[in-house]
This record gives structure tokens, C-alpha cells and sequence, in this order.
């Protein structure tokens, strides 16, 4: 019973049911960084000391073109110009 | 099982709850950061090596960083309404 892999699993569970519940893009995004700390705590649990450290550098970049893409959205829906395709909705 | 471990858990399970019960979406980001850093202390105490501690580092750099990219997308979107 070591304290590492509880706190790890925690975190995993409680960001998983934060992406489903929570309807605000921005909260999404949070709730999705909540769970990938808890996920390279699991790594490191089992002692893959080399995967987690790559996936520490590479999870930013996920965490930034998602960002990217949530303000791209925002300013395509809030102009007043009309395209030609319609928007996707993500949101109620 | 030292006592410093399981003060840093109870901490992080705080935090966590916190994270995830609060309103207010900027002390949203600063609970995060706090579960960062305990995780990322977590991880230097759990492998008792030099790998663990580079390991620690580069979490800690990179989990600051994300934090940072999420409050500054905050405030962009605050200014375009």
C-alpha cells in the first residue's frame, strides 16, 4: 500500500468523471490536465522512469494546441461573417 | 511509508477534491499547480535514485508550464468579450 499509486489512481478517476460532467470548454480543458498528472504518477509507479519522462514533455504541446484550437473556435463564432460551412457545435 | 509521504498525499487528495468542487475557474489553476508541485514531490520521494530526481525536474518544469498556457488562454478570452 504505497501512498504514490492511491493519490495517482485518485486523480485519474476523479479527472475522468471532471471531463464527462463538466459542459464549459475551459473546465474540460482543466479537468484533462487534472488527469494526465495522475497518469504520469502511475507511470512513474511502476518504475518506467524514461516514458515518463517524454510523456512530461510532450503532454504540454496536447495541452497547448488544444488551447489553440478552443480560441481559433471562439473567434470564428463570435465574427459576424458568414462562411460556408456551418460550425460544429461542442457546446449546449 | 514515511510521515512526510502521507502528509503530501492527504495534501494532494485535498487539493484534488478541491479542483474538482470549486467554482471559480482561476482558483481552479491555483489548486492545480498545488496538486502539480505535491506530485511532482511524490515522485522524488517514491524512487530513491538520481533518475527519480531528473524525473521530478522535468515534471515539475513541464506541469508549470501547461498551468501557465491554460490561465494566459483565461485572460485572452476574458479581453475578446
Amino acid at each position: 500500500m504505497d501512498i504514490l499509486p492511491t493519490v495517482s489512481a485518485i486523480c485519474c478517476v476523479l479527472g475522468a468523471i471532471g471531463v464527462i460532467v463538466h459542459t464549459n470548454p475551459i473546465n474540460k480543458i482543466i479537468m484533462f490536465a487534472f488527469l494526465e498528472s495522475g497518469l504520469i504518477g502511475l507511470i512513474v509507479s511502476c518504475y518506467y522512469l524514461d516514458v515518463a519522462i517524454v510523456s512530461s514533455i510532450l503532454e504540454p504541446i496536447g495541452t497547448v494546441v488544444l488551447l489553440l484550437g478552443l480560441m481559433k473556435y471562439e473567434v470564428v463564432k463570435k465574427s459576424k461573417k458568414k462562411y460556408g460551412r456551418k460550425l460544429p457545435i461542442l457546446t449546449k | 511509508m514515511d510521515l512526510s509521504s502521507i502528509i503530501i498525499g492527504v495534501i494532494a487528495v485535498i487539493c484534488g477534491l478541491r479542483v474538482f468542487l470549486t467554482q471559480s475557474r482561476a482558483r481552479k489553476l491555483l489548486y492545480l499547480c498545488c496538486l502539480n508541485f505535491c506530485i511532482a514531490a511524490l515522485i522524488a520521494l517514491y524512487i530513491k535514485s538520481p533518475m527519480g530526481s531528473l524525473a521530478a525536474i522535468v515534471y515539475l518544469i513541464s506541469s508549470t508550464l501547461s498551468s501557465n498556457a491554460i490561465a494566459y488562454t483565461l485572460e485572452q478570452m476574458k479581453k475578446m468579450e
